[in-house]
């Protein structure tokens, strides 16, 4: 199951270049229905009441001279973002076309990268979770660099470098993790177990910066974040959906899938360190992305905010002497937090193309009186920059809730730091649709509103967002199986 | 006589008999027919080297010459180089008076590389290693009319010149401290000798060696030669001779030294270090393609030049070296082969010339692209996986900084593939199209693009041939009558503080 979850898009890519180039979009978008459909399935062939065990499991010898394994399985951590990978993938192929028309290799950059993210999200080797890693970058790239808007060359380039470099420090975590245990092993589970690195030592701390490093660059974390804007503005409107969506994610997951169980108690050695750093990375998104002249510029910054909470909350995690309790409600904190961030961020990279295909600019001071000329569009928007401020009864409500209540458990200036983050963020966002949404509407008379395709986006995105706003219980439910096994694990070792 | 025991060699060096007079004897229409005739001996002796994997080790000729699995495994390199370059070649030289012995000239160099890596004996070295030579800049200067041929032609043989003088000189301090020009018995009489003149000795030898590996500062001919050279020559000169420096370096520093002179592959991981960033960097200035591959070769010298340190430490030490050999002949061949074809359709190889070519010339711009990807380390690609065993071997060494080392250059390296990446796919050019590659160059381009992806995305078998190849030749080693002991040897280790401070405790080479 999982395999045909994970290789299906790979598929579709094959049937895509044996027939015409026209029906290329088409069989695209079909493909990655399917595969949403398929997430679907395994999402309901799990059990949602055990989200600490591994499911699904598939084990196949690779290079068993290494002891690397093709090793997949899912768990509390994993669903969520695959579901999250497939739905946004889906729908990005589905907007794709609305802007302007795409050739089929743009389609297969998506599909491929689609197995790649859902490869990783569901691996339990190292060796394979780096494969995937790297492999989701190249298709990255070349959405940026042949597709982008303005600066697309110099935008690929630094993001190629940046999560290279990133890839480079991942691996030498990796390896170095693989060479600690005897007989060597690249499994996840068996290296958890193992705890080859429990306490601190070089050892740990060289392999706790490389991951630092690596999973830093992608989330981002300042001062490691500066190849963000530019790729995000830059990259056509799907590929910042997916950029936004899900390849952050990848980030904080590795940070909870990796990072936290095996050297865990190096983590806590810094944790301080990493708390500060979130807490100025939530202060500087929001305040960088409140200057911001380009809207989608702006999107991007305020990413840079909401990927600080998932920092906080695994430093949080880390500590020493928290309550469980809170420790808890910080990573489930976290996972929900990638989740809701995935589908506003999303919304807010359509939107803003949508906007930008509409008025032919993506600069506020050219915007105004939106809601008079497109009141569906303007709605819309509204309430997904009011989820992304963090409304009660939206989905980033709940996540940073559970983070910032978790850091006051630790350390109060942490929690006042990110209250006043959110403050700024809040003003950030009132401010820019005061200016986008009210006053006249001279300039951008006589458009159209949102087509059926548009609409179907956004519709499911809002709908996602207001479900997990209200009844956060079951997938927080799936994610806190986990993250206690995460908890479970960190204790063990003391 | 052994003869049993040289076949593959007998066959390669009768046909380049064979084919040497047959070139002048063929009609014009009838050239092609040596390449058919070489690539048929090609696949015989292919196949006789593959018989030979099982046999074990002997070493033949009274012990001059090492039948063991790993000579087999660089024979079959060295074939499956030769056949591929060969393979493309075809027609490149057509109606020119060339024709008829690139053939034959090709393979006496394959026959050179073969030799080399089975060579147990210092006289056999500098025997095979200027035959790989004067085979090389013949190869090279066979575009007589270029002038940059006959420049990297002659620049090829002033180093030779230089390094073969360096070579023969230290090999004749080594025997004049042993009294011997077999490798196992220059180990074993060697720890007797005075250490400034052995570390003299071998500082000449590497530099013999160096030179045909690349490795900085021996590097020099290399870009003017791979770019004066026609360019699936350069291709072969890049993955050829450079294995076979580096098998020869590997088995003089493992079957020819003793354990006791613990400081050479801390040298050499300096020497590693020093490669890859001095090759990198100097990439990264390049316009022309080929430059830039010479360049990007000499940093892959480097980090083969790791596994090579690391395998007087570490048991993924050889099998590192030979998995990336694997991939490094699928993706550099791969690579200069795809400019090839790119060069004979827009007729240079200028980078900015260069734009919107993945249009125009699908085929070749995807596989140099995906070479490039291999050689910068993507997965699935063979790259990856062979720099995976080298980074474990440094780490597992304890060499945390080489690592570090090689992770930066690693990622310094996709700053300039990044730019061809550029010119391939991202900038926009002409879109007039060209006509498509040849074919018999396409069926290469596509053997090696799927070479790259079978050694990334599923290494086994692979890696089960390097182990094989690898642990034979340290049984050589221990065939040595006087060679020491496991257990001397390990606590001749000890004495080393290096390997086992900084890295995890249970790798296998500390106890």
């Amino acid at each position: 199951m999982l395999s045909l979850l994970i290789f299906f898009p790979l598929v579709g890519v094959l049937v895509m270049y044996l027939l015409p180039k026209r029906v290329g979009r088409t069989v695209a978008t079909v493909t990655s229905g399917v595969e949403l459909a398929l997430a679907g399935v395994m999402a309901l062939l799990i059990d949602w009441s055990r989200g600490g065990v591994l499911q699904l499991e598939e084990r196949v010898a690779w290079v068993p001279t290494l002891g690397a394994s093709y090793h997949v399985a899912v768990d509390g951590l994993s669903v969520p973002l695959i579901l999250l990978t497939a739905l946004l993938t889906f729908l990005s192929l589905l907007y794709s076309g609305v802007e302007e028309e795409r050739p089929p290799t743009f389609h297969a950059m998506f599909l491929v990268m689609e197995t790649a993210l859902i490869g990783l999200f569901s691996t339990q080797d190292l060796l394979l979770f780096y494969l995937f890693w790297e492999a989701s970058l190249v298709p990255m790239y070349f959405i940026i660099g042949v597709w982008g808007h303005a600066d697309r060359v110099k935008a690929a380039l630094k993001f190629f470098l940046f999560t290279r470099l990133g890839g480079l420090a991942l691996l030498l975590a990796i390896l170095g993790l693989y060479l600690g245990v005897e007989p060597h092993t690249f499994d996840i589970p068996t290296l958890v177990r193992a705890q080859p690195y429990a306490g601190t030592s070089t050892a740990a701390a060289l392999i706790l910066l490389c991951f630092l490093i690596a999973f830093g660059i992608k989330l981002p974390v300042v001062p490691l974040h500066t190849w963000l804007p530019d790729a995000h503005t830059d990259a056509p409107t799907e590929g910042s959906v997916l950029l936004a969506g899900v390849l952050l994610k990848m980030g904080g997951y590795g940070l909870v899938r990796l990072a936290l169980p095996t050297v865990g108690d190096m983590l806590a050695e810094w944790a301080l360190v990493l708390a500060i750093l979130a807490v100025v990375s939530g202060l500087y998104g929001a305040a960088v992305a409140m200057a911001q002249e380009d809207l989608k510029r702006l999107v991007a910054y305020s990413s840079v905010n909401h990927m600080a909470y998932v920092l906080l909350a695994v430093a949080v995690a880390a500590m020493l002497g928290a309550g469980s309790e809170a420790r808890q409600a910080a990573l489930t904190g976290a996972m929900y937090q990638l989740v809701a961030h995935g589908l506003t961020t999303g919304a807010l990279f359509f939107l803003v193309g949508m906007i930008a295909r509409r008025a032919g600019t993506r600069e506020i001071s050219k915007l105004s009186g939106l809601w008079g000329a497109v009141p569906v569009l303007g709605t819309v928007l509204a309430v997904v920059m009011f989820a992304s401020l963090g409304l009660p009864g939206l989905a980033h409500f709940a996540a940073e809730v559970q983070i910032v209540l978790g850091a006051l458990a630790v350390w109060w200036w942490a929690a006042a730091g990110m209250l006043l983050a959110v403050l700024l963020t809040t003003a950030m966002f009132v401010w820019t649709l005061q200016r986008v949404l009210m006053g006249r509407s001279d300039g951008l008379k006589g458009l159209k509103d949102l087509s059926a395709r548009e609409g179907v986006t956004a519709a499911a995105l809002l709908v996602l967002l207001v479900v997990l706003g209200i009844f956060p219980g079951p997938l927080a439910k799936l994610i806190e199986g986990a993250t206690e096994q995460v908890r479970a694990a960190v204790l063990t070792r003391r | 006589m052994e003869l049993w025991a040289i076949i593959p060699e007998l066959i390669l060096g009768s046909l380049v008999l064979v084919l040497l007079p047959l070139g002048a004897f063929l009609s014009e229409r009838h050239k092609a027919w040596a390449t058919g005739l070489a690539l048929a001996g090609l696949g015989a002796a292919g196949v006789a080297s593959w018989v030979m994997l099982d046999w074990g080790t002997t070493p033949v000729f009274q012990g001059t010459y090492a039948v063991d699995p790993f000579a087999v495994y660089f024979k079959l390199f060295a074939v499956v180089a030769t056949a591929l370059t060969l393979l493309a070649t075809v027609g490149r030289f057509k109606g020119r008076s060339q024709e008829g012995e690139v053939p034959a000239l090709l393979i006496l160099t394959c026959l050179g590389m073969v030799g080399l890596a089975a060579s147990q004996n210092l006289a056999l070295i500098v025997l095979f290693i200027q035959l790989v030579s004067v085979s090389s800049y013949t190869l090279t200067a066979v575009a007589k009319s270029s002038q940059l041929a006959a420049e990297g032609a002659l620049k090829l043989f002033l180093f030779t010149a230089a390094s073969g003088a360096a070579l023969i000189y230290g090999m004749s301090l080594l025997y004049g401290l042993t009294g011997s020009l077999m490798l196992p018995e220059v180990a074993a009489r060697l720890p007797a000798s005075s250490r400034l003149v052995v570390l003299v000795a071998l500082g000449l030898v590497l530099f013999g060696y160096g030179f045909k590996v690349t490795l900085v500062p021996f590097h020099g001919w290399a870009p003017d030669t791979y770019q004066g050279a026609p360019t699936p020559v350069a291709g072969f000169l890049a993955v050829g001779p450079k294995a076979a420096g580096l098998a020869v370096l590997l088995r003089t520093f493992q079957v020819g030294l003793p354990e006791e002179l613990g400081v050479w592959p801390e040298w050499l991981a300096v020497l590693a270090a020093v490669t890859m960033t001095v090759g990198n960097l100097f990439a990264l200035l390049q316009k022309s393609v080929k430059r830039l591959l010479a360049y990007s070769s000499i940093g892959q010298a480097g980090y083969l030049l790791v596994g090579v340190a690391a395998a007087a430490w570490h048991p993924l030490g050889v099998p590192a070296v030979l998995v990336y050999l694997a991939a490094y002949l699928f993706m550099e061949l791969g690579a200069f082969l795809a400019v090839d074809a790119v060069e004979r359709r827009i007729g240079s190889d200028d980078m900015d010339r260069m734009a919107g070519l993945g249009r125009r010339l699908p085929v070749p711009s995807l596989v140099l692209a995906l070479s490039l990807l291999s050689l910068a380390g993507f997965p699935p690609l063979g790259g990856f996986f062979g720099k995976v065993l080298l980074f474990s071997a440094a780490l597992g060494v304890g060499w945390t900084w080489l690592a570090a080392v090689m992770a930066l250059n690693v990622t310094l390296s996709l700053a300039y593939f990044a730019r061809v990446f550029e010119r391939l796919y991202l900038r926009r050019g002409s879109t007039s199209r060209l006509e498509s590659e040849p074919r018999l160059l396409r069926l290469s381009l596509g053997v090696l693009a799927a070479g790259s992806v079978w050694v990334g995305a599923f290494p086994q078998p692979w890696m089960a041939l390097a182990e094989h190849s690898a642990r034979l030749l340290r049984t050589t080693r221990q065939t040595v009558p006087h060679a020491e002991s496991d257990a001397v040897r390990r606590s001749g280790e000890a004495h080393e503080p290096t390997p086992c401070e900084a890295l995890p405790s249970g790798s296998p080479s500390c106890p």
